[in-house]
């Protein structure tokens, strides 16, 4: 019988922790959408005013932020220095998908920072900086719309971690 | 340094290209790239195509251009999107790179430049001691005196200028060593790279990089109290006014301004009504005719001749 009461608690127990994973993984998509809006907004800042160019601006931001964007900032940073050819496009592309491939971005969030690059160096600051600004609109956006599900999703994940956990001991019992 | 410098901005091909020809460096004047067309070094004052024996020359094509114009940039066309609207960016080490293509209007003025179809890359060239000659007229007891250099482009007014600025920060035999604040709006004197200048401007030099003259001029004596002010280029309203203000704020004024010569310079208004209340002491009038740099003539105040390079030589 002990070692039945151990038994259930362990199963609950393993798939509450699932549970809980699950929804710390929801927290951390939303704490890494916030801090990629800093770093535009950082990113936004090196350009309108003091008209960085990109290289400096990576240098200046990797210095300061956490890991992973530190390391992809500076390795940015390196590629281009290196003017090893390929576009920026590519370099960012390229970079974003080594570095931040296991960040805890939104799929399609990553999808679309990969995808920025192609926004990113064109000839005219104002433009650059509406860029951003619209990019930074669509990260808040996004952040809005998760915030809004987030707590019931967050509710959810517990509740399955507990039932699956219980369900599955009915199952054996 | 240099040949790291001017292959760094250079497309990965025509690099490796460069990288194979017999090239003198320091002797190296322009590179010219045009869509299409073969590409051109000028070296020494003699043009030169590069390629290979088999292939014949190396037509550039539409990615090196795109790709040079990336890198001259770092990859941020916005952050030079004033030097552009003036057809060229300067890099790393004061050199410049030229370009054309569809100007884009804005208000009837230029906005910015699109359809990139040349660039020229033009190297600045640090004589060290090539002031030399003109120093003993220039100077007036320990004193600078407000000086023009007047030249046509390419006869080597910035590479004058750059020596003389140098020789007055460090002092040498005719002075001793001064305060100079520079303003060096296309950094093209200094070629500083994120604000320190790479090439030797003297020790007693300030300068204020990117900035507009007239605002720069402004901003140093305020700010630096420098005992001679220097300037590339003069030609504006604003900039003959700075000009004048700096002179009446008791700092000995060394500019310099594109005309072929002294009659060229006077049929412009602003420049005429100059050189009537003379206020410029002297002006040194280059030419290209025998080197790059030579001295047509030193000039007082009035016009009188006080030095000519061909009277001497003669």
């Amino acid at each position: 019988m002990l070692y039945k009461i151990i038994g259930i608690c362990l199963i609950i127990g393993a798939t509450s922790a699932g549970g809980i994973s699950a929804a710390d993984k929801i927290r951390n998509q939303y704490e890494q959408l916030r801090y990629l809006k800093k770093l535009i907004l950082l990113l936004r800042g090196e350009i309108q005013y003091a008209r960085s160019y990109l290289g400096e601006a990576f240098r200046q931001i990797g210095c300061s932020v956490r890991t992973p964007y530190k390391e992809w900032l500076l390795a940015m940073c390196e590629e281009m220095e290196g003017r090893n050819g390929g576009t920026f496009a590519q370099i960012w592309e390229e970079k974003g998908r080594e570095y931040l491939r296991d960040c805890g971005l939104p799929k399609e969030v990553l999808e679309r920072l990969l995808w920025f690059g192609n926004e990113l160096g064109i000839a005219d600051a104002g433009m650059q900086v509406k860029t951003l600004d619209l990019w930074l609109e669509e990260i808040t956006l996004s952040m809005e719309e998760m915030r809004e599900r987030m707590r019931t999703r967050i509710r959810l994940c517990h509740c399955l971690g507990i039932m699956s956990g219980i369900f599955i001991t009915i199952l054996l019992l | 340094m240099l040949k790291e410098r001017v292959l760094r901005v250079l497309p990965g091909r025509i690099r490796v290209m460069l990288e194979k020809e017999q090239l003198e460096y320091r002797y190296l004047q322009e590179v010219r790239l045009r869509i299409g067309k073969p590409l051109l070094c000028i070296c020494d004052g003699k043009e030169r195509m590069i390629g290979n024996q088999r292939d014949g020359p190396y037509i550039v094509t539409k990615e090196d251009v795109k790709e040079m114009l990336q890198y001259v940039s770092n990859y941020s066309l916005y952050a030079y999107e004033q030097e552009m609207k003036q057809g060229f960016i300067t890099i790393e080490g004061g050199h410049r790179v030229g370009m054309t293509g569809q100007a884009i209007i804005e208000d009837g003025r230029v906005k910015n430049l699109r359809y990139i179809s040349s660039l020229n890359l033009r190297m600045s060239h640090e004589i060290k001691g090539c002031a030399d000659p003109i120093f003993s007229y220039v100077i007036s007891g320990n004193r600078v005196c407000h000086t023009l250099i007047v030249s046509p482009p390419r006869c080597g007014k910035t590479t004058l200028l750059r020596d003389m600025i140098r020789q007055i920060s460090d002092g040498n035999r005719w002075l001793d060593g001064m305060a100079v604040g520079v303003v060096d709006e296309r950094s093209e004197i200094g070629g500083c790279y994120m604000g320190i200048a790479q090439n030797q401007l003297g020790a007693r030099t300030d300068i204020l990089d990117c900035c507009p003259k007239a605002e720069g001029m402004m901003m140093l004596i305020r700010s630096m109290g420098p005992q001679v002010i220097a300037v590339d280029e003069i030609g504006t309203a604003e900039d003959i006014h700075a000009v004048e203000y700096a002179m009446h704020c008791g700092c000995r004024m060394i500019a310099t301004v594109h005309a072929d010569s002294m009659e060229e310079l006077r049929k412009r208004p602003l420049f005429d009504q100059m050189i009537e209340r003379k206020q410029f002491e002297r002006y040194i009038l280059l030419g290209n005719q025998i080197h790059v740099g030579q001295v047509e003539g030193i000039f007082d105040s009035r016009g009188s001749l006080l030095y000519s390079e061909a009277g001497k030589e003669g």
